[in-house]
């Protein structure tokens, strides 16, 4: 009972259910202003604690940002320790509040600075982005370490 | 009496023997107030597990329950506030006495054979403390502990080999949910308090044992732990209690004096209720683990194991191995020395965490030259921001459960109306106030401005701004005279301040302001780089401000036109408060049911009732009011602005009951209701949007307040504001629909673009009417007979002709018809048949063909040809209108081909063109030209071909 987390997360990684991770909408293309800002946006999936399960909630929050025809999408979560990082429209720069890390526009991290890595950028589909949409792979990764490594 | 029980009990328990074993254990030298440290983190611990008990009797943790719990106990237990406050403050006071105890301890030597074992008793004590302090900071789930305890269990995972295990066990999952609760608040009131026990037994019967390590002064008595340590013991907790107690009552003793302690002062804080998805900027963990925090920031990149796992270890471990270092004097001086520079490090990094988050005001009392610390001081800006922001939240929420609600029926407030089992996080994601403008300025504040008369906007909104064009990338373009050149056209639209208002309202009626733009002086950079650079495009972004529809396609639309030429109608004389233009801004304001015009529309009855009507005759044409009026030219005026309206706007513009095709770039936000997840923007974000627009939200000052919208009524709210006409769906097995046949779709296009002012009936009134007939009937119109009527004096101004337009007072109508062609004589009669023929062969209608070809042959079609251009009494047709190569266009129709097929759809096409009315144009749209921008033509080719046929009788394929 005490382990059943673990335990869980092991029959779930030999099962193969962990494999393929989908892809969710979170914006039209239309929707991101042309000029480059990044948009904060919610991506919304079903929502699992313990008991209870809800449809379209808030899991996490990515930053989309326009480049050319191309969407780049970054993790909201820094990963540094895994506070949540703000764009700061004065400065055009990811900062995070917690331990003063921050990121240039394109998620390369600004030296000397407290993350290990750059901010997590996620896939983006591209034949969904030809129909106007912004579909990403939204993945949590362990803060904290040089070479990134999925959350379960 | 009381003897003889006391030696009953004695004999069975041997209490009078532990009581003296306790109390007269014997202090070498005497007495020391430095002996207190013990008692007093075993009197803390005592304390804390009362506290604690009762805490506990109140608390249910899951992360439905948590902050909602704790919410109750602070609130509404008696006494509540006061029991968690001590709990809390005590807690942090634990922490102080045990750092002293612990400087006691090794300062003194205490450590040294034979207490080792008891030394390391007390560091296992030290960490079950400060887990203890870990695990209950979570446990309220309020903001501040559920974002600091996530930094802190993220750090688990960088502990090698076990860390993410370790992370999942203390989690309970993968992310923070219900079994981080339970699994926390089982480590904090069971686990960690039962080992404190053992290990508190253990240590202090060891201490007993080895008796205290006194410091020994020649010549100073020795005593007894009764009286006199007894006596100091209960002083230093006593006095403990009283910092305790004043850190509860925040230092406010006039306060309790008063029996009027503010909410504030009581007690512990309690943040916002935790949101995984609300950011929270000012993350900190509680005071005491601020050192660490600190720390973090020193160690950059994949160093940062080091300072979040390797020094704390090691630190530990010196601290582990200090009894066998200090076998030797000199390991005894390095131990003082080292526990004393630990101490002194936490107390250094701990004040520089908070001198940073407070740099503002270190910066201001050390008065520093603040242009060399702009980024220290923007950290700390944002922090403070931050800081704020949540206190707002927390005070929110507050006012949110203890919300009450106008009763109309009853005529009084409602009971508090407290947490629904949502909970808590619900209320504030749900509040306009505190979301509405949020979700404004992230998804709405790109074109629409929001500022008042005065000029203020809400925190964080700024004026849209415009990028200058570039000749070079970080290089602005500058035209002959050295100004910056800016694209012709900036985007923007209109300022939503007070929406729906009479005051809105009034400002797009004025013609000056209905298109009217601004352009604000371009700032500097805040980038001092950028700023010292001229022509770097940062320095030249300027503030677009536009009232109406100064930045949209509308500007040149049919509305901005329409305004501009009814000045003198929409004239608004100040000193008067009942002209039309005040009925009608009255009449349309009141749609939007806003709140805080309750008022006045409800003592402006008669205004309102006379603005209605003046609306149903003024606007109609192009706008659907109520029962008046059709959909598909305008945005429809029935509850312009009210909730229900702008639902069903912001979720769809191009919905047909709003822009339609002439929706100029908004987005439709909420579309697509089957498929929540394919929107911009939920249904639900919406609402609070409207909702702050309009000020419809709590808010506990308001004599009559109300709730905002629910989730539930704003889904509902969108799927009836688009119910516009029959409903859509179709029988289950019934057979397929057939196709629509051209004409039906001819008829369908006619009722739905030009049927709102043209009929197309006859006589009888078969056929289509216009519902506010103000255009001529277009029922045989090329024919013979509709020639005839138009230049038929009596019918000319009638509603089958000129009817209802500004023509019917132009000069075709009043100098020509009405008089030349008034009251003639026979050969007069002759001729205006002449030039009906003519006119009419012009059209070339399928009905006609005979006709035309007998008049052509007759010759009469020669003769009318010749008397168009031959005088009446004071005119001729073609001293206005061009007639093959006769007259000049100019100032009438062109009346060649009048009535053919390619006329016609030129004039529908675009019936300003200067073949046809130009600027005389009334009110018709142009139903073929696209745009401005990338705004739609309202008909395409084909239709506007497909229409022209249908008009003319053609046979329809």
């Amino acid at each position: 009972m005490f382990l059943d987390p673990i335990l869980r997360r092991k029959k779930k990684a030999d099962t193969g259910e962990d494999s393929g991770r989908p892809f969710r909408r979170v914006a039209a293309l239309d929707a991101l202003p042309a000029d480059g800002t990044p948009v904060q946006v919610p991506v919304l999936a079903d929502l699992t604690d313990a008991w209870n399960r809800e449809p379209n909630q808030p899991v996490g929050a990515v930053y989309l940002r326009k480049v050319g025809d191309q969407v780049e999408c970054f993790n909201a979560i820094c990963p540094h320790a895994g506070c949540f990082v703000a764009y700061s429209v004065d400065r055009k720069l990811f900062q995070c509040p917690c331990h003063t890390s921050s990121f240039q526009l394109d998620g390369t991290r600004i030296l000397p600075s407290p993350s290990p890595r750059d901010m997590d950028d996620l896939k983006v589909d591209d034949s969904k982005l030809k129909e106007g949409e912004v579909w990403v792979q939204f993945v949590n990764y362990y803060p904290g370490h040089e070479e990134r490594e999925a959350k379960p | 009496m009381i003897r003889a029980l006391r030696e009953w009990a004695d004999d069975r328990l041997g209490l009078s023997a532990t009581i003296h074993e306790a109390l007269y254990e014997r202090i070498p030298s005497g007495a020391r107030w430095r002996y207190i440290t013990g008692s007093m983190l075993v009197f803390a611990f005592v304390t804390q597990a009362v506290t604690g008990i009762f805490l506990w009797m109140a608390y249910s943790p899951s992360s439905q329950t948590a902050y909602e719990s704790v919410w109750y106990i602070q609130h509404q237990m008696a006494g509540g506030w006061l029991v968690r406050g001590v709990h809390h403050f005590m807690a942090q006071a634990m922490v102080v006495v045990m750092a002293l105890h612990m400087l006691q301890v090794v300062w003194d030597g205490a450590y040294r054979k034979p207490r080792e074992v008891n030394y390391w008793l007390g560091l296992v004590l030290m960490q079950l403390v400060l887990g203890l302090g870990l695990t209950g900071y979570l446990l309220p789930w309020d903001q501040k502990g559920y974002w600091a305890t996530n930094v802190a269990t993220n750090l688990a995972t960088l502990v090698p080999v076990v860390g993410k295990d370790v992370q999942q066990l203390a989690v309970g999952g993968n992310e923070y949910g219900h079994h981080t609760l339970t699994r926390f608040f089982a480590m904090h009131a069971g686990v960690l308090p039962a080992l404190l026990v053992i290990f508190l037994a253990l240590h202090i019967a060891l201490f007993r044992k080895h008796g205290i390590t006194a410091k020994e002064t020649p010549g100073r008595p020795d005593d007894y732990f009764w009286p006199r340590q007894v006596l100091l013991d209960a002083v230093g907790c006593l006095v403990l209690l009283g910092i305790v107690l004043l850190c509860v009552v925040h230092f406010d003793v006039s306060g309790v004096a008063s029996g009027n302690l503010p909410e504030a002062h009581k007690g512990a804080e309690l943040g916002a209720p935790a949101d995984p998805s609300e950011a929270y900027s000012a993350a900190r963990p509680e005071w005491y683990y601020l050192f660490l925090f600190q720390l973090l920031k020193y160690f950059p990149g994949s160093s940062e194991v080091i300072g979040a796992i390797v020094l704390p270890g090691v630190a530990m471990t010196i601290l582990f191995l200090i009894p066998f270092i200090g076998r030797w004097e000199l390991g005894h001086q390095f131990n003082r020395a080292f526990v004393l520079l630990l101490l002194l490090g936490s107390v250094v990094l701990t004040g520089l965490a908070l001198s940073e988050d407070y740099f503002v005001y270190v910066a201001k009392s050390l008065k520093l030259d603040e242009t060399k610390y702009e980024k220290q001081l923007a950290a700390s800006r944002d922090f403070l921001v931050a800081r704020e922001a949540a206190e707002h939240d927390a005070h929110r929420i507050n006012e949110l459960i203890n919300r009450r609600e106008w009763l109309a029926e009853e005529g009084e407030l409602s009971e508090p109306r407290l947490i629904s089992k949502q909970g808590a996080v619900h209320l504030l994601r749900n509040d306009p106030k505190t979301r509405g403008s949020r979700l404004f300025k992230q998804h709405c504040a790109s074109c629409h401005d929001y500022v008042d008369p005065e000029g203020n906007r809400p925190p964080g909104f700024s004026p849209l701004l415009q990028s200058p064009e570039l000749a070079g990338e970080t290089k602005v373009k500058r035209d002959d005279k050295g100004e910056v050149v800016y694209p012709p056209a900036a985007s923007g639209a209109p300022n939503l301040y007070g929406f729906g208002s009479r005051a809105w309202i009034r400002g797009i009626l004025n013609p000056e302001l209905v298109s009217k733009i601004e352009y604000g002086e371009p700032q500097p950079s805040a980038d001092p780089e950028h700023a010292a650079e001229a022509d770097h495009p940062e320095n030249h972004l300027r503030a677009v401000l536009s009232p109406y529809y100064g930045n949209t396609n509308h500007q040149a639309g049919r509305m901005a036109t329409w305004v501009k030429q009814h000045a003198s109608l929409l004239a608004d004389d100040q000193t008067k408060s009942d002209e039309d233009v005040d009925a009608i801004v009255a009449a349309l304001s009141a749609q939007a049911q806003l709140r805080s015009q309750a008022q006045q529309d409800s003592t402006d009855g008669t205004l309102i009732a006379r603005g209605v009507d003046l609306i149903q005759q003024h606007c109609t044409s192009c706008h659907r009011f109520g029962d008046h009026g059709q959909l598909g030219l305008a945005p429809d005026l029935t509850g312009y602005g009210s909730y229900e309206w702008m639902m069903g706007l912001v979720s769809d513009p191009a919905h047909e009951r709003f822009y339609g095709k002439g929706n100029d770039r908004m987005p439709s936000f909420a579309k697509d209701l089957a498929h929540p997840e394919r929107n911009n923007v939920s249904v639900r974000e919406l609402s609070l949007i409207v909702d702050w627009l309009r000020g419809d939200y709590y808010e506990p000052t308001d004599e009559q307040p109300v709730l905002p919208h629910t989730p539930e009524v704003a889904q509902e709210t969108v799927i009836l504001s688009r119910t516009v006409s029959e409903p859509r769906g179709s029988l289950v097995g019934a057979p397929p629909a057939e196709p629509e046949t051209q004409l039906a779709k001819a008829e369908r296009l006619f009722e739905q673009n030009c049927a709102s002012c043209h009929s197309h009936a006859d006589t009888a009134g078969n056929g289509i009417v216009a519902k506010n007939p103000s255009a001529p009937n277009l029922h045989g119109f090329g024919s013979r007979t509709w020639a005839l009527g138009i230049l038929d004096a009596e019918k000319v101004a009638g509603p089958d002709f000129l009817g209802n337009t500004r023509h019917k007072g132009g000069q075709m109508a009043q100098e020509f018809v009405a008089t030349d062609l008034a009251d003639t004589d026979d050969e007069t009669k002759a001729k205006i048949a002449l030039i009906a023929t003519a006119l009419s062969a012009e059209a070339a209608l399928p009905a006609q063909r005979e006709l035309d070809k007998e008049a052509e042959s007759d010759g009469s079609l020669e003769k009318g040809r010749e008397a168009l251009s031959e005088s009446f009494e004071t005119y001729s047709c073609t001293d206005c209108h061009k007639f093959r190569d006769a007259g000049d266009l100019g100032s009438a129709p062109d009346l060649t081909g009048w009535g053919s097929q390619e006329w016609l759809v030129e004039f529908i096409t675009n019936p300003m063109h200067e073949r046809f009315y130009r600027d005389e144009n009334d009110r018709m749209p142009a139903f073929g030209v696209a745009g401005p921008g990338p705004k739609e033509a309202l008909l395409s080719p084909d239709e506007i071909q497909l229409l022209a046929k249908w008009i003319r009788g053609e046979p329809l394929e």
